[in-house]
C-alpha cells in the first residue's frame, strides 16, 4: 500500500508540474490585444444595454407592459 | 429509421426564411440584426396577458442562458431551440438516426427535423410549465392557462423564425444575439433603472447618488457594478489567452504556423452545464417538497431562504446583504468550481476536442511539428502535453469566475458576461470578416 501512495503524489506533482508548464509557456496578451477586445466587446454590451434601457424606460411608460 | 425518412416530406416543406440570392452589404445584415434586436427587447417586456403576477420564478438560475424574462412573452427563451438542437444532436451522434451529414439531401433532413422538434418543444415546455403551475394562470382560471399557452407558442415561433433571420441575413446567430441582449439589458436595468422601489431608485447607480444627496452614502450598494467590471476585465484577459504549438505545412516547406489552443479550452460550456444541472436540483427538490417528503431540502421562496442540500446548489444571498452566509457562499463555490472542471473534461473528451482526435485533423490537413516526419503519434504526444491540462485550468478559472460574479451579485452574473464577451468578439470577428469581403469580393470565393 505504501508504494501505491508513493506513486499517487508523483502522479500529483507531475500534474501539478505540466499544468506550471502549460501556464508558463502560455501566450499572454499584449497591452494593445487586452484592450482591443476590451473595447469591442464593452462597446457591444454599450450599445445594446443603452437600447435595452430606452426600451425599458419607454414600456414603463406604458404602464408597465407593452 | 424508416420513420425519419418517413417524416421527411412534412419536415423539409416547414415554411422557411429565404436566403439572400446576392451576398447582402454589411450594412443590411447590421439592418437585420438590429430590427431582430428591437423585436426581442419588445418580446422580453411585454407582459403575458393572464399570468399570475404573484408567481414564484423558479427559473432564476438559468434565465441567461436561455435569455428568458419571466413572465414575458420571452418566459421560454431559446429553451425549446436549444433543447431540439442537443437531442437532435445526441441522437445523430448515437448513431440512432443514421444521417451522413456531408450528402446535401440528409443535410436539409437535419435541419429540416431541428427545425419540427423545435415547434414540437416549444408546444411541450409551454404546455407543461403553464399546466405544472411554473407558468401560472391567475386564480389558475382554465381559459386563460390555454390564452397563456397560445401566446408562448406563438413567441415560440418568432423566436424560431427571428434566430432564422439573424442567421441568414444578421451577424452571427440569432441565439448569441439574445442571450447578449439579455445579459446586456439586466446590466443596463439593474444598474441604471432610476424608478423608485421602496423609497429608494432600484439602479445601482441612482441609487447610490440618492443617498449621497442624501448624505448617508452606503458604498456597500457599488459592489455589484465594481464586480461586474472586474469580472468583465479578467474574462477579458482569459478569453485571449492561448497556447501555441509552432507547425510547419509539410508541402510548403517555409510556411511555419503556430496551432492556437485556447487557455479556455471547453469555453463556458462548463459552466452552462453546472448551472443546468444546479437549475434540475433545485427543480426535483421542489417536486419533492410538493410530494410532501423534502429529502433534497426547501428550495426557498423569495422571502423563505433554501434549506437542506439544495441550499448549496443555489446561488448564495449576495456578498453586501445583510444576511451574507460565508459557509453557503464557500460550499456554493467549491461544487460549481468542481461542476466546470468535471463537464469541461467530459464535453473534451466527447466533442473530440481531445490530443488524438486534433492530432488526426491536424495532420490530415498535411500540418507537422517542425523536426519530425507528420507522424500522427508525434504531434499527439506534444497536444497531449497541453490539451489535458488547459482543460482542467481553463474549467477551472471559468468556475471560478462563475463563483466571483455569483457570490459578489455581479451585474449580468458571471455565466451572462462569460457567455456575453465570447459571443460578442465572435460577432466582431465575423464583422471584420464581412468588412475585408466587401472591399476585395474576389476573396469571398477563394475563402468560402
Amino acid at each position: 500500500k505504501k508504494k501505491s501512495k508513493a506513486e499517487l503524489s508523483k502522479k500529483i506533482s507531475e500534474q501539478i508540474e505540466s499544468w506550471r508548464r502549460t501556464v508558463r509557456l502560455a501566450r499572454k496578451p499584449t497591452r494593445d490585444e487586452f484592450m482591443m477586445v476590451a473595447k469591442i466587446t464593452g462597446l457591444g454590451i454599450v450599445i445594446v444595454g443603452l437600447i435595452a434601457y430606452m426600451i425599458k424606460i419607454i414600456v414603463h411608460f406604458l404602464g408597465g407592459s407593452l | 429509421m424508416s420513420f425519419v425518412r418517413s417524416l421527411e416530406p412534412i419536415v423539409t416543406k416547414l415554411p422557411e426564411v429565404q436566403r439572400p440570392r446576392v451576398p447582402l452589404s454589411f450594412k443590411d445584415k447590421l439592418k437585420w440584426t438590429f430590427l431582430v434586436l428591437i423585436a426581442y427587447l419588445l418580446m422580453s417586456n411585454t407582459m403575458l396577458y393572464g399570468f399570475d403576477p404573484q408567481a414564484e420564478n423558479y427559473f432564476k438560475s438559468i434565465q441567461t442562458i436561455l435569455a428568458s424574462s419571466f413572465g414575458t412573452l420571452m418566459s421560454l427563451g431559446i429553451g425549446p431551440i436549444v433543447t431540439a438542437g442537443i437531442i437532435l444532436q445526441l441522437l445523430v451522434g448515437a448513431k440512432l438516426i443514421d444521417l451522413n451529414l456531408a450528402d446535401p439531401r440528409d443535410r436539409l433532413l437535419y435541419n429540416g427535423l431541428q427545425k419540427f422538434l423545435a415547434i414540437v418543444f416549444t408546444l411541450f415546455e409551454a404546455s407543461v410549465m403553464v399546466l405544472v403551475g411554473a407558468l401560472p394562470a391567475k386564480g389558475g382560471d382554465p381559459t386563460l392557462e390555454i390564452l397563456l399557452i397560445i401566446q408562448l407558442f406563438i413567441a415560440g415561433l418568432f423566436v424560431i423564425y427571428m434566430d432564422e433571420v439573424v442567421s441568414r441575413w444578421g451577424i452571427g446567430s440569432g441565439i448569441g444575439l439574445f442571450i447578449v441582449a439579455g445579459v446586456a439589458q439586466e446590466i443596463a436595468w439593474r444598474g441604471f433603472n432610476p424608478f423608485f422601489e421602496g423609497g429608494a431608485p432600484a439602479g445601482i447607480i441612482p441609487k447610490f447618488l440618492y443617498e449621497l444627496v442624501k448624505g448617508t452614502p452606503d458604498f456597500l450598494t457599488l459592489i455589484p457594478f465594481f464586480a461586474f467590471l472586474i469580472t468583465f476585465l479578467i474574462v477579458v484577459y482569459f478569453e485571449s489567452v492561448r497556447v501555441e504549438i509552432p507547425l510547419t505545412y509539410g508541402r510548403f516547406r517555409g510556411l511555419r504556423g503556430r496551432y492556437p489552443i485556447k487557455f479556455i479550452y471547453a469555453s463556458v460550456i462548463p459552466v452552462i452545464f453546472a448551472s443546468i444541472l444546479m437549475a434540475n436540483v433545485q427543480l426535483w427538490a421542489t417536486i419533492l417538497e410538493k410530494m410532501g417528503n423534502p429529502i433534497l431540502g426547501t428550495p426557498g421562496t423569495a422571502t423563505t431562504p433554501p434549506s437542506g442540500i439544495v441550499k448549496y446548489f443555489t446561488i448564495p444571498t449576495p456578498i453586501y446583504s445583510a444576511n451574507f452566509d460565508v459557509v453557503h457562499a464557500l460550499v456554493y463555490s467549491a461544487i460549481l468550481i468542481s461542476l466546470a472542471v468535471l463537464f469541461s473534461k467530459f464535453w473534451v473528451e466527447t466533442t473530440g476536442m481531445d490530443a488524438k482526435s486534433v492530432a488526426r485533423q491536424l495532420q490530415r490537413s498535411g500540418m507537422k511539428i517542425p523536426g519530425f516526419r507528420g507522424d500522427i503519434r508525434i504531434i499527439e504526444k506534444v497536444l497531449s502535453r497541453y490539451i489535458p491540462a488547459v482543460t482542467i485550468l481553463g474549467g477551472f478559472t471559468v468556475g471560478a469566475l462563475a463563483a466571483f460574479a455569483d457570490v459578489t451579485g455581479a451585474l449580468g452574473g458571471g455565466t451572462g458576461v462569460l457567455l456575453t464577451v465570447g459571443i460578442l468578439y465572435r460577432m466582431y470577428e465575423e464583422m471584420a470578416r464581412e468588412q475585408i469581403f466587401e472591399l476585395y469580393p474576389a476573396l469571398r470565393r477563394f475563402v468560402e
